[in-house]
């Protein structure tokens, strides 16, 4: 045998094979559930999968797992743990949703089974999948009128689903006809089961090659493994006191006003401890977030900035979260949370902000914001009327990065998950015709280093009956910024046209339950990721480039990089950079630039409404935030706005 | 009548004959010519020459190789246009909008291979039955036609929303295209893809119209150098799916080529099966960076119904829909790099020396310790008979490359050196576990065929680890993949996408639909269906699930039998059935195979004696601490019938063999190697 290293049960050979043979276990329960499913969601990879030891602590995830939901499951372990102590056999398998227990919301339901070795558990696999619909007011259980759980779906505090090997088809049954689909649910609940159930046989298969005390100690080596990894890299920064704030865009049940979600980290040695005091209290909407799911936000956050580590509860050790309760970070029973991705990724983006500062090499600045539509209602297509749900999410930009733009079209926050649809999937299961599905021109925050590129897509609804339309989104007044001198992208919304009319309706950011007819055309744009530094010091061969690629407009080109261009042939996109009015013109804006944000809100309003400013102009170059559908002034959000781009947009332009 | 197959592989091209008359087999082995690979191909006829093959007797050639891959892979092809339907010209830029890596926020995602101002839109729509909401404008096509001429670009891609139901718009549009800019490669969606996805099918296309004009001029070079070299027999390359192309469907539809040689190894593994009367395979290939397995079930190969390029654990890859058998790769090799990380904690791979400077014991200037230095140390390989003695190998380096490791391990060098293939060897029992078990089969039932230069040297350690039934080291180990390739027959593969919910009706349907598919078949190969051989399967699921199961369909049977088929495929798999569920139909499979004779193995022979194949015993560390003498054997000499226990090695130029205590080996008449647990 190879000699132990100091602090480690196990000697490096035994702990490489044991913690390769972890991860490719979690990695084989994901690919179980990916190929069984029944919830169209967790096909589209909502789900994560984890092994927790006898602690409920995390000793392993999977490869593909969403960022969102790995820093809650040793939460829902815990409490599953905490819950049943010693009631626990080998064959049983429980279930828990419950966010207010340290889960994230309602239709994430985890599947719990402890792995047994000499009539004792040594460690528990975890299966955790969205559900297509757990019950309460609309399909989908996404009611963004929302302002309790009730309506919000069935909450499942730990409950056990197999007893010994024997699957609780009455409990299964009361849970499954509390939803939408029982048939699939049913389905989904066996899909999970089996997961953990390779789970358990893979660790049996290492124990009997291993034995039990190697296979333990390897569980407690990862994760110190982990976290002496990760000390050593804190302890190679230097200390600090960080803060920032990001905003959802508004209460509803509030006045007009962002709703601020404030961090404060400190780093001290190999710990850092993050503070969200300041925060403001849980709002009357879903977008709430549970403290479960802040943690994983700073987790998800953090571990951008040290992306080679495996992740496990040994990553979580050095970080302490202080999140005072009742606010929309750390809501508790019964305030709605199944919007809690807001919360999140305001959370995650202010600590890519705070870590660009720490770790200037791996900068980045925000990411669209996460969009989430659903509809539904009857489709006349086919005799037989059927019920047809519609739920779709489209990939956007990503924040540009310290010498490199941010990456184009690229799925959210959440995890590599929620991939883009196809089209002709799309189109064969529902009565909705795509028009539109392309890049979207102008879209990425203007920097040295621009944003990715977001998406527009439109379509029409076809024959169909009694359908009505959702939307989750935010930002379109707490519009992605930029950072180190780069500007803001543009605001996310839905636009609606009726059948037969020219009128544009704006519906904004989120809504619930608008009719929709037949011949009525709906389109929505994913913004672009925020711009790093200053977009007047983008190279302007760069900027040519993006016009030839339309990713961004001959107008824009001028307005946000002062670049001015001579169109030599338009069909063959060939440009050419007009040095000297370049030039000119960058002075110009650098002479103007400052002026413009300290311009009368009001003034650039009511140029707004003249149409002399459009949207981009204000929230680029004025940060002046407006109800985008009336035009009308947002004071409270514009002073908000306006506080934040001063402090990431002009305080680090040079002149 | 000899049938030859070279496979123009990364570094060497493999050239392996069989003479079907007399069983003689012949062997060529040469360096690559990256520059025009036909080349090197000539090389190992002449090398092969010299021991004997008269071009002017070969009867059957077959070629196999990368370049389709590397013209990918190095972005060396044409410059490539794409025209689609209005709105969608960023289909494939969006792709499914997938992150390379979860939280490696400085990773780059993968770039399309159009870019956006070769891009063409045209008004046209088809709804998702194929019935058509705007005509094709196809005076649009005219100016995007002289826009193309201007842009000079030498291939055009199509794709049209929902023509894999109705190819009607884009087969007009091609004609059009064709008639329009002659010398340019036009490759429309449905003719290289019946299945829906927009995005994957966009990808096929554009794919296979930028590799288009490379691999017609690659094997109009090849026929003229086979010619001037006095070969004047048919020609094929070898597919992805496991079979034959003749040169002009290959060189029409090149992306077909894309795992050419990997693929003619499982070929090789089918054949050993047939010859075994196995029909259960699990297959393993060790080369110098990778190690790649598949599985061969019921005597056939799996194909991968969700094939990607450039596809790795941190990026998504490309997508594409042709038939390709289901490979799964791992970076771990005898270039495989062993090294300490910033914990302590060893890794050994994915970084690999590669043959320049190759491992440190080549003694090209390699300094880091790879596993085929592991492998020297342990006496698994002998230093002066490797590559046939061709490459000189030095211990003293070796051990050098492993010193720190060892002491760092507070180990002698030879036990690090045996921790490092203990490592390696856990990377790859995870890779032979994602298809064996992860796929629902159990690989106590399966037969291990392993192959390439490392294979045979981890079979036994693996075998025994999985508790495979036995293990098979083919005849040739080294060059198995020429020599799969030999084995394959001409095939086609064809796919339609077609929704129906099983029933009587859609039973009928599913039945029009092959019969069309066979018809199809028997134009392509020019052949009556009689002589060709049909296998039909629909990929199907559980209504409301969104993953299909492939289940074998036999078009006399009834309903009954195909709902048993698909119930019982998809309980192997996925370990449960729900009896009372809906199922329906999704994409039908036909695999056309022409029924041409298999090649022969031959007899080797009873006549030696053990005795004479003995060369001498050599100290081997397979586990246990200590060394063990291991008898030496040269495996030309072996005589059918001989029998005996590991540990022991046999040796052969292009690789070694390695047998465990507690092993038992049987050399049969076709002179495989058949190791098995004396217990």
């Amino acid at each position: 045998m190879a000699t132990q290293r100091e602090g480690f049960a196990l000697d490096p050979v035994t702990f490489e094979v044991l913690k390769n043979a972890f991860i490719t276990t979690v990695d084989q329960m994901g690919e179980q559930v990916l190929r069984t499913c029944y919830s169209f969601v967790i096909y589209n990879r909502d789900f994560s999968s984890a092994l927790n030891d006898v602690n409920g602590d995390s000793i392993a995830q999977g490869n593909y797992d969403i960022a969102v939901h790995v820093g809650t499951l040793h939460y829902t372990c815990k409490d599953v743990i905490r819950y049943f102590g010693d009631d626990m056999h080998p064959g049983d398998v429980f279930a828990i949703n419950d966010p207010y227990a340290g889960g994230t919301h309602f239709p994430d339901v985890r599947l719990i089974r402890p792995v047994f070795v000499d009539g004792k558990p040594i460690a528990y696999a975890q299966s955790n999948g969205h559900w297509s619909d757990v019950g309460g007011s609309v399909p989908g259980s996404f009611d963004v009128a929302a302002r309790d759980m009730f309506r919000e779906g069935i909450r499942i505090t730990p409950i056990r689903l197999w007893d010994k090997g024997v699957f609780r088809r009455d409990v299964a049954d009361m849970i499954a006809s509390n939803t939408r689909d029982p048939a699939s649910i049913i389905g989904d609940m066996l899909s999970q089961a089996e997961a953990t159930r390779v789970a358990e046989r893979e660790l049996l298969r290492l124990v009997g090659k291993y034995g039990k005390e190697t296979v333990v100690a390897g569980f407690a080596d990862v994760q110190d493994y982990v976290e002496r990894a990760m000390r050593q890299r804190l302890l190679a920064l230097p200390d600090g006191v960080w803060e920032t704030q990001d905003f959802i865009d508004r209460d509803p049940a509030g006045g007009e006003g962002m709703i601020p979600v404030k961090v404060k980290m400190t780093k001290t040695g190999d710990r850092v401890i993050y503070d969200f005091t300041g925060s403001h209290p849980c709002i009357g909407s879903l977008y709430n977030s549970a403290f479960g799911s802040t943690f994983s936000a700073v987790a998800a956050g953090m571990k951008t900035f040290f992306p080679d580590l495996p992740l496990n509860s040994g990553f979580y050790r050095p970080i302490e979260v202080i999140a005072p309760e009742d606010t929309v970070v750390n809501a508790r029973w019964p305030v709605a949370v199944t919007g809690f991705l807001m919360p999140f990724e305001k959370i995650m983006n202010s600590i890519y902000e705070i870590w660009s500062k720490i770790i200037p090499e791996r900068a980045i600045a925000c990411a669209f914001n996460l969009e989430y539509l659903l509809t539904g209602g009857r489709d006349l297509r086919s005799p037989a009327k059927p019920i047809f749900m519609f739920y779709d999410w489209l990939p956007g930009g990503w924040g540009g990065r310290n010498g490199r733009d941010g990456c184009n079209v690229t799925t959210a926050c959440f995890g590599t998950g929620l991939q883009s649809q196809p089209v002709e999937g799309q189109e064969r299961g529902s009565p909705i015709l795509t028009t539109e599905y392309q890049i979207l021109t102008d879209s990425p925050g203007p920097g040295k280093w621009r944003g990715g590129a977001g998406v527009r897509k439109a379509s029409v609804l076809r024959q169909a009956d009694k359908t009505v339309i959702s939307y989750i989104c935010d930002r379109e007044r707490a519009i992605v910024w930029g950072i180190q001198g780069g500007l803001p992208s543009m605001p996310h919304g839905l636009s609606l046209t009726r059948s037969g009319s020219d009128t544009v309706e704006w519906l904004g950011s989120a809504f619930s339950d608008v009719a929709l007819r037949e011949g009525d055309n709906f389109s929505r744009p994913t913004g672009g990721g925020g711009g790093f530094g200053d977009p007047l010091e983008r190279d302007p061969i760069a900027v040519r480039e993006d016009v030839a690629d339309d990713y961004v407009s001959l107008e824009r080109a001028r307005k946000d990089y002062g670049v001015v261009l001579k169109v030599i042939d338009i069909d063959l996109a060939e440009y050419e950079v007009d040095v000297e009015a370049t030039t000119a013109e960058r002075a110009r804006i650098r002479a103007l630039r400052r002026e413009w944000l300290a311009e009368e809100p009001e003034t650039v309003a009511q140029k707004f409404r003249a149409g002399e400013l459009d949207a981009l102009d204000l929230v680029r170059h004025y940060a002046v935030i407006l109800d985008w559908e009336t035009g009308k002034l947002l004071p409270n959000s514009t002073a908000q706005f306006r506080e934040m781009h001063a402090k990431r947009a002009s305080a680090y332009w040079a002149d | 009548m000899t049938r030859v197959a070279t496979d123009a592989g990364g570094t060497f091209t493999d050239l392996v004959g069989f003479d079907e008359a007399t069983g003689e087999i012949f062997v060529g082995k040469a360096l690559t010519t990256p520059h025009d690979p036909s080349e090197g191909v000539i090389d190992t006829i002449r090398l092969a020459g010299a021991t004997g093959l008269a071009p002017s007797a070969i009867s059957l050639f077959v070629h196999g190789g990368t370049t389709v891959i590397n013209a990918i892979a190095e972005r060396k092809g044409v410059r490539t246009a794409l025209v689609t339907t209005r709105g969608f010209r960023d289909v494939i830029a969006i792709g499914r909008g997938n992150r390379p890596d979860l939280y490696n926020l400085h990773a780059q995602p993968s770039e399309p291979f159009v870019p956006r101002h070769l891009r063409f839109e045209i008004t046209e729509r088809m709804d998702a039955k194929g019935r058509v909401r705007t005509p094709l404008a196809l005076a649009e096509l005219d100016s995007i036609a002289d826009a193309l001429a201007a842009e000079q670009v030498e291939a055009v891609a199509i794709l049209f929303l929902h023509s894999y139901v109705n190819p009607a718009h884009e087969a007009a549009a091609a004609a059009l295209l064709r008639a329009r800019l002659p010398g340019v490669a036009v490759a429309a969606s449905h003719e290289v893809s019946r299945q829906w996805r927009e995005y994957e099918r966009t990808n096929t296309a554009v794919l296979s119209a930028y590799v288009q004009p490379i691999m017609a001029r690659y094997l109009v070079n090849l026929v003229r150098a086979l010619e001037r070299e006095g070969l004047g027999c048919p020609s094929y390359c070898m597919q992805s799916n496991g079979g034959l192309a003749d040169f002009a469907a290959a060189g029409a539809a090149p992306l077909v080529l894309v795992e050419s040689g990997p693929a003619g190894g499982v070929a090789g593994a089918v054949r050993i099966g047939e010859a075994l009367g196995e029909s259960d395979i699990l297959y393993l290939d060790v080369g110098g960076t990778t190690a790649k397995c598949s599985l061969v079930r019921d005597g056939r190969m799996v194909l991968r119904p969700d094939y990607k390029l450039e596809w790795t654990r941190l990026a998504p890859g490309y997508p594409v829909q042709v038939p390709v058998v289901d490979i799964v790769e791992i970076g771990a090799g005898g270039g495989s790099i062993a090294r300490i990380d910033e914990t302590g904690a060893i890794r050994v791979g994915p970084q690999s020396a590669g043959s320049d400077p190759g491992p440190a014991c080549y003694a090209r200037g390699g300094q880091a310790p790879t596993v085929t230095d592991a492998k020297l140390l342990t006496g698994a390989i002998d230093p002066h008979a490797f590559a046939g003695g061709k490459i000189r190998l030095d211990p003293a380096l070796a051990a050098r490359a492993f010193a720190p490791l060892a002491a760092h391990l507070g180990l002698s060098v030879v036990a690090a050196a045996e921790a490092v293939i203990g490592l390696a060897e856990a990377n790859m029992i995870n890779a032979l576990k994602l298809v064996t078990i992860q796929r629902g089969h159990d690989p106590r039932d399966l037969t291990m065929v392993v192959s390439g230069g490392g294979g045979p040297m981890h079979g036994a350690t693996l075998g025994r680890e999985l508790g495979v039934k036995r293990i098979v080291v083919p005849r040739h180990a080294g060059l198995f993949s020429a020599w799969g390739m030999l084995a394959a027959r001409p095939r086609i593969d064809l796919h339609r996408t077609r929704l129906m919910t099983l029933d009587e009706s859609a039973l009928a349907a599913a039945r029009v639909i092959f019969a069309a598919l066979e018809r199809d078949a028997a134009e392509k190969f020019a052949t009556p269906s009689a002589a060709i051989l049909h296998t039909h399967a629909i990929e199907m699921r559980y209504a409301g699930q969104e993953h299909t199961v492939a289940a074998h369909f036999d078009p006399a049977a009834g309903l009954s039998a195909l709902s048993a088929a698909f119930h019982a495929a998809h309980e192997r798999a996925y370990t449960f059935r729900l009896d009372d569920t809906g199922v329906e139909m999704v994409t039908f499979h036909l695999a056309a195979e022409l029924d041409t004779p298999r090649i022969g193995m031959p007899d080797i022979g009873a006549g030696a004696r053990l005795q004479d194949a003995l060369v001498g015993h050599r100290d081997l560390h397979a586990g246990g601490g200590h060394a063990m003498s291991a008898p030496v054997y040269r495996r030309e000499n072996l005589p059918a019938g001989a029998r005996f226990d590991g540990p022991a090695l046999v040796d052969e130029p292009t690789t070694t063999t390695m047998i465990l205590p507690g092993q038992h080996v049987r050399v049969d008449r076709f002179g495989l190697l058949l190791i098995e647990e004396t217990t």
